[in-house]
């Protein structure tokens, strides 16, 4: 037995999303349980059809543990298969490959994959850097998450020829794409130009402010329901099948990685931060749906820091250095209209991050293009959609390969 | 003795505390004598008596080979610059005073990496590779902690 056994052996039967505007405030199991219901209509299910439930890492807006059984007790649903899959934020992604092995070995029929998150009670700034930086060998330091990343973009300066100008490119793809998406954080500031990227004040140098993404939207939930593709087939009219899936985990705290001298994997000279698990879940992702990066329409990847993009479009083999990554970018290829569709509805940068459940906006947006049912800006009948996602400090990456057919 | 802002420093915290102008670490008992080292400016790491590998941050076992012949060593504190940025935002608003900071990762001579503040050199910049040298700066009483400037 091997991954490939899984190709195309499960599907998403039912979405539902739902994203807050600007001034509104919901909890996050509000938000929840508002895609929850939308995702159970959409697949034509009643909530008892349901038996597994899984969710990504606890929302930052309400921080109990086993947040799935909160949820699940919340609905009063009562599941026989359920956990919290959590890499950090890209468990959330990964929730697809757990469901997809449950519904294949017969343990559930249906499992809800839940991830939402609402951010209009909290300090995020002091909050994320309580769960992300070592709270022993940096928090005395007191860096903020940028300054954090930032290393990793100096690194790449320093290695690869990375610029301010590939940064700016980033930020100004994302707002392209973002300007035309209703619930996206930083649509209203209109589209952007290179030159305002990089006038817009310092972060963490390199980091400019629009090379940061925002908080964002200040609600956000999403949700699907997975089953075996044989049942998909007969209950779906536009099934959306799991073609690919791999995860990687490198480290916990992003300094701490620099103690990662060797390792069975593939990752390039150690110690180092400049090469991340991204290349390795591909990898594997690819592997499992027997395609390599030629064959994907349309991508989503992290973009919570400008160079974030440009490392997963190395390591998802669209590039070979993130510089050359860069210049794509700034060659349109990865914008509106380009061959390489990337962050459709804005990405982390201009869509905005709503703690974790970021990872299930690009799990939502990749749908929903599959779908050609965007709130945003469509891409042209795209039939295969990558994902990915990070959690942490490039610490932990899920990759998943969607498709519209087997 | 007083460390980190406890008496009994025995007993483990899970998370860092912020105090009146600066922030205790987290204490973990593995790493007391490193704490206790910055005190003494001294700046210790471990050794791996089977291995040989330097480890840091300190552990209980040896990361590399699972050995608990772990012992204490100190290191000459010279370096250079792995990475490094300049922070222009404060992670709480009254510490504003003290931007623009920077923060980075060293690699020291002994194989080792640390994430560190670095002093920001007057009419220069700062430049990956640079050589640079700790400096113990105590922030309270019971806590100092290493930082580097350039050498």
């Amino acid at each position: 037995m091997s991954s490939k056994d899984l190709r195309a052996a499960a599907a998403i039967v039912g979405f539902g999303d739902y994203h807050c505007t600007a001034d509104e405030k919901k909890s996050p199991l509000h938000v929840a349980s508002l895609a929850v219901s939308a995702a159970l209509k959409d697949a034509g299910l009643e909530k008892d059809d349901i038996d597994g439930v899984l969710t990504g890492r606890e929302p930052s807006g309400d921080q109990r543990p086993q947040w799935q059984n909160i949820l699940s007790a919340y609905l009063k649903i009562t599941p026989t298969y359920s956990s919290q899959i959590t890499i950090h934020a890209a468990g959330m992604n990964s929730m697809l490959k757990h469901a997809a092995m449950a519904v294949t070995a017969g343990v559930a029929k249906y499992v809800l994959c839940v991830g939402a998150d609402s951010i209009a009670y909290l300090n995020p700034r002091v909050h994320v850097a309580g769960i992300d930086t070592d709270p022993e060998f940096e928090q005395p330091y007191e860096p903020i998450i940028p300054a954090i990343y930032a290393q990793i973009a100096c690194r790449l300066m320093h290695e690869q020829g990375l610029t301010e100008k590939h940064l700016a490119g980033v930020a100004v793809q994302c707002q392209d794409w973002g300007i035309h998406h209703p619930f996206a954080s930083k649509a209203s500031k209109g589209p952007l130009t290179i030159e305002q990227v990089l006038s817009s004040r310092m972060i963490a140098a390199p980091l400019r402010l629009w090379m940061c993404a925002t908080w964002g939207p200040p609600g956000t939930g999403g949700a699907v329901i997975v089953t075996t593709a044989e049942n998909a087939r007969r209950i779906s009219r536009n099934p959306i099948y799991i073609l690919g899936s791999g995860e990687c985990v490198t480290h916990d705290y992003l300094s701490d990685r620099m103690g990662l001298r060797r390792s069975r994997l593939a990752l390039g000279n150690l110690p180092s931060i400049t090469a991340t698990g991204c290349r390795i879940a591909a990898a594997n992702a690819y592997e499992m749906a027997g395609i390599g990066p030629d064959d994907v329409d349309v991508v989503q990847t992290p973009s919570n820091f400008a160079h974030s993009e440009l490392l997963s479009l190395n390591e998802l083999g669209f590039a070979s250095s993130t510089a050359e990554a860069g210049e794509l970018v700034l060659s349109g290829e990865t914008g509106p209209g380009g061959r390489l569709p990337t962050n459709t509805n804005g990405g982390w940068l201009s869509f905005g991050q709503c703690g974790p459940a970021c990872v299930m906006d690009s799990v939502m947006e990749t749908v929903r293009q599959l779908r050609q049912e965007t709130r945003g800006k469509r891409v042209e009948r795209p039939e295969i959609g990558l994902v990915h996602a990070l959690g942490g400090m490039q610490a932990c990456h899920s990759v998943t390969i969607l498709s519209t057919s087997t | 003795m007083k460390l980190l802002g406890k008496e009994n420093t025995t007993r483990p915290d899970p998370v860092a505390r912020k105090a009146d102008g600066f922030t205790y670490p987290r204490v973990s008992p593995e790493a007391l004598p490193y704490w206790e080292g910055c005190l003494q400016n001294e700046l210790r790491y471990q050794r791996c008596g089977d291995c040989s590998e330097p480890v840091f941050h300190p552990r209980a076992v040896c990361p590399y080979c699972l050995s608990d012949n772990l012992s204490w060593e100190c290191s000459e504190g010279v370096g250079e610059i792995y990475s490094f940025s300049v922070q222009y935002v404060a992670l709480y608003p009254e510490r504003e005073g003290n931007l623009p900071r920077a923060v980075g990762i060293v690699a020291l001579k002994e194989g080792y990496h640390m994430f560190t503040e670095l002093e920001i050199p007057v009419g220069s910049e700062l430049r990956v590779g640079q050589k640079v040298r700790v400096y113990f700066d105590r922030v309270a009483d019971d806590l100092a902690l290493p930082k580097f400037r350039i050498d």
